[in-house]
């Protein structure tokens, strides 16, 4: 393994987890996100060099995700879907999920995506990749100020429907 | 609870989540997207030096003459380019298997089928996989380039020859005058006749189609 490949793939080692998760929590689609997330760590493996001189390579793949979304999205009611048993062995294997683990709890999932997209993406950037404040309104391509604004509010509202429940859950 | 707790506690919400695609099966996509880019840029600079040299678009076209036609004609051929992409031609729909396998060899997720079956007619595709499959018809057969890079991850081309036959008539057929070589479709005719669809499979998903 080259030293261009042992690094790329000690990131992906590392960053791959709290990318997912980031994605996971702006999309709400466990497959959908997965799909995204590694698309978008195959393009930065494509461009690598340049890649891997980014200030936050991580938010460089969470951005880049959550733009193929956007066109995964056009693109995806021109699919047809396909029986299993229609496809070979090998392509039932790249195609299935193989079974995802990692259910997060339904009460908060449905709470954060009651969210604006906004809000919920800088809960995501804040949260899984530790970005400040500077740093996650140059990934959305917002202002400092309307982040904190975003996080603001978005705390509030998770602090009003979803920290009752787990107070409710603690107290079982 | 304060901010910190409730954050921690979204954040502890997520720990299970864990990435499943291997490190491999991402560096080789990315390895097909470089690639592919690069054969791109190799051509647009090939195409800037021809031009900066004062040959016309016709003088370009003749100075690449098409090759013989060989004495026997197999019922396919697979040709990998230098740019990642796959030429593909089938003049007969037989030994698809062994179509399907080659191509699979070659890092192309596709299924290969022929006959009257018909996938939901209600999702067919309305312009093409994008980037995916550039066709043309030829005298002996359909040539297709298909760009693995441009298959979405867990996904794969479909392509689907619905009546092998009008396939085996083309040798008898003039050349149709489209659709235009090169430029991307989701289904080729001749005279009507479907000869050949391209699709995007997704096994298993729910798909919202949209007429």
């Amino acid at each position: 393994m080259d030293h261009d490949s042992a690094g790329f793939a000690e990131f992906y080692e590392a960053a791959r987890d709290d990318c997912l998760r980031a994605v996971y929590a702006s999309v709400g689609d466990r497959q959908a996100a997965e799909d995204l997330v590694a698309e978008a760590f195959a393009r930065a493996w494509a461009r690598w060099r340049t890649v891997s001189r980014h200030p936050a390579p991580r938010a460089w793949v969470v951005r880049t995700a959550l733009n193929t979304g956007i066109s995964w999205w056009r693109r995806r009611r021109r699919e047809v879907p396909l029986p299993a048993a229609a496809l070979p062995e090998a392509a039932r294997e790249a195609a299935g999920d193989g079974g995802l683990d990692g259910a997060v709890d339904r009460e908060l999932m449905a709470v954060l995506l009651r969210l604006p997209d906004r809000q919920r993406q800088v809960v995501a950037l804040r949260l899984f990749l530790d970005l400040d404040t500077a740093q996650t309104a140059d990934t959305l391509g917002i202002a400092p100020g309307t982040v904190t604004a975003h996080l603001a509010r978005a705390i509030a509202t998770l602090r009003e429907q979803f920290s009752p429940a787990i107070r409710e859950e603690s107290r079982q | 609870m304060n901010d910190n707790d409730l954050m921690s506690a979204v954040r502890d919400s997520f720990a299970p989540v864990r990435m499943q695609t291997p490190a491999t099966t991402v560096m080789a996509r990315g390895g097909s997207l470089r690639r592919r880019r690069h054969g791109q840029a190799l051509a647009a600079s090939a195409l800037a030096v021809s031009l900066g040299a004062g040959l016309s678009a016709s003088a370009l076209a003749t100075s690449n003459p098409p090759a013989a036609q060989p004495a026997t004609l197999a019922a396919w051929t697979v040709t990998p380019h230098p740019d990642g992409s796959i030429g593909v031609t089938v003049r007969e729909p037989r030994d698809l298997a062994a179509l399907q396998a080659k191509l699979a060899r070659l890092g192309v997720r596709v299924l290969l089928d022929a006959g009257p079956g018909k996938p939901g007619a209600a999702c067919l595709l309305h312009g093409a996989p994008p980037g995916v499959v550039k066709l043309k018809m030829l005298p002996r057969g359909v040539t297709f380039e298909i760009h693995p890079g441009a298959i979405p991850l867990r996904k794969l081309l479909w392509i689907h020859f619905p009546k092998p036959d009008a396939l085996l008539k083309l040798g008898h057929l003039p050349i149709p005058p489209s659709p235009a070589a090169g430029l991307p479709a989701a289904m080729l005719h001749l005279k009507k006749t479907p000869i050949a669809q391209f699709w995007i499979a997704s096994p298993g998903a729910e798909i919202h189609c949209q007429s």
